[in-house]
């Protein structure tokens, strides 16, 4: 074998050499999320009409002391959409006593005082308080009719929350 | 006897030509973190290779004109959250994308689980990774981290 013939192999050995060691690099970034407070909601007080007299029309505020009440628990400040599902009539076997004309109030603490009115009729867009706190009160009116069969009537208000993401 | 002796000669000088460039040091850098933000627990969550914002991503720099390189991700499966707690996180067949180019619009797509070879004809371009995230109706409330590595083989 000539010089450059060794001298070729001697090149293309060390090329070959070269060429297997890993030209190589890697870099790292992270995934991050934020998971939030899981929403918890709780009916903590019916709508309480109370006594109702046939042809007489009554009405409990959201001030009042018997207005339903809801609770909710969730990430603090975050923005929740409140969607509420209002029966037309209570109920009393197959009698039906009207109801409606549907009032509420929010505020971020249980101080039925302080609430800001809102419209139950509609999805109601707000924020939970600061301590991931929110606190909804609700009224309506009952019209009797003037031959409304005496008794117990029932009714069931249904109160959806959900976070936007927001 | 001449004959030799030029083919001893052409044989060298194509050997220097064909000898690789190394990466120069910092060539592959993370630029950005694949961020899926607030979560909501029970509601999946997805983050496009096209979102400019929250889109991982990572530039290649260096490689040499021309040059084919071979992409490969290490993911994970799960992110790690408080007190033990992990959440899945998946990637599926399109939520990946290079662009030579380096600009979000023109990133070509690939599989982030398989290694994908592609051109950098400038030597430089830049990754994008998209994913997913599938919070449980329970999944405890906090922050959540996963580690996702990129290496780029010079061929």
């Amino acid at each position: 074998m000539t010089t450059a013939s060794k001298l070729s192999l001697a090149l293309v050995a060390l090329l070959a050499i070269g060429a297997s060691s890993a030209q190589a690099q890697s870099a790292n970034i992270t995934a991050t999320a934020v998971v939030q407070t899981p929403l918890t909601v709780t009916g903590a007080q019916a709508l309480d009409f109370g006594n109702v007299f046939p042809g007489v029309v009554k009405s409990v505020a959201p001030t009042a002391a018997t207005a339903g009440r809801f609770s909710i628990a969730g990430q603090a400040v975050a923005q929740v959409i409140l969607t509420f599902t209002l029966p037309t009539n209570l109920t009393n076997g197959a009698n039906n006593l009207p109801i409606g004309t549907w009032l509420g109030g929010q505020f971020a603490t249980n101080t039925q005082a302080s609430q800001t009115a809102i419209t139950p009729t509609a999805p109601v867009t707000t924020n939970l308080g600061a301590a991931g706190t929110l606190f909804v009160w609700l009224g309506a009116t009952v019209t009797p009719a003037v031959a409304q069969v005496a008794g117990t009537y029932n009714g069931t208000v249904t109160m959806a929350v959900v976070y936007t993401g927001l | 006897m001449i004959f030799t002796r030029l083919f001893g000669a052409l044989t060298l000088g194509a050997v220097l030509f064909a000898a690789p460039t190394p990466l120069p040091a910092q060539a592959v850098v993370g630029t950005q973190n694949l961020t899926f933000g607030n979560v909501i627990p029970g509601v999946p969550s997805t983050v496009l290779k096209t979102d400019a914002v929250h889109s991982g991503q990572i530039r290649i720099t260096g490689a040499g004109l021309f040059r084919s390189v071979t992409l490969r991700f290490t993911l994970p499966t799960l992110m790690n959250g408080p007190s033990g707690a992990t959440m899945p996180i998946s990637f599926n067949g399109t939520d990946a994308g290079v662009s030579w180019q380096g600009t979000i619009g023109t990133q070509t797509t690939f599989n982030p689980a398989a290694p994908f070879t592609t051109t950098l004809w400038l030597g430089s371009g830049t990754v994008y990774l998209g994913g997913r995230v599938s919070p449980a109706p329970a999944q405890a409330a906090g922050s959540y981290s996963g580690t996702i590595i990129l290496t780029v083989i010079l061929n």
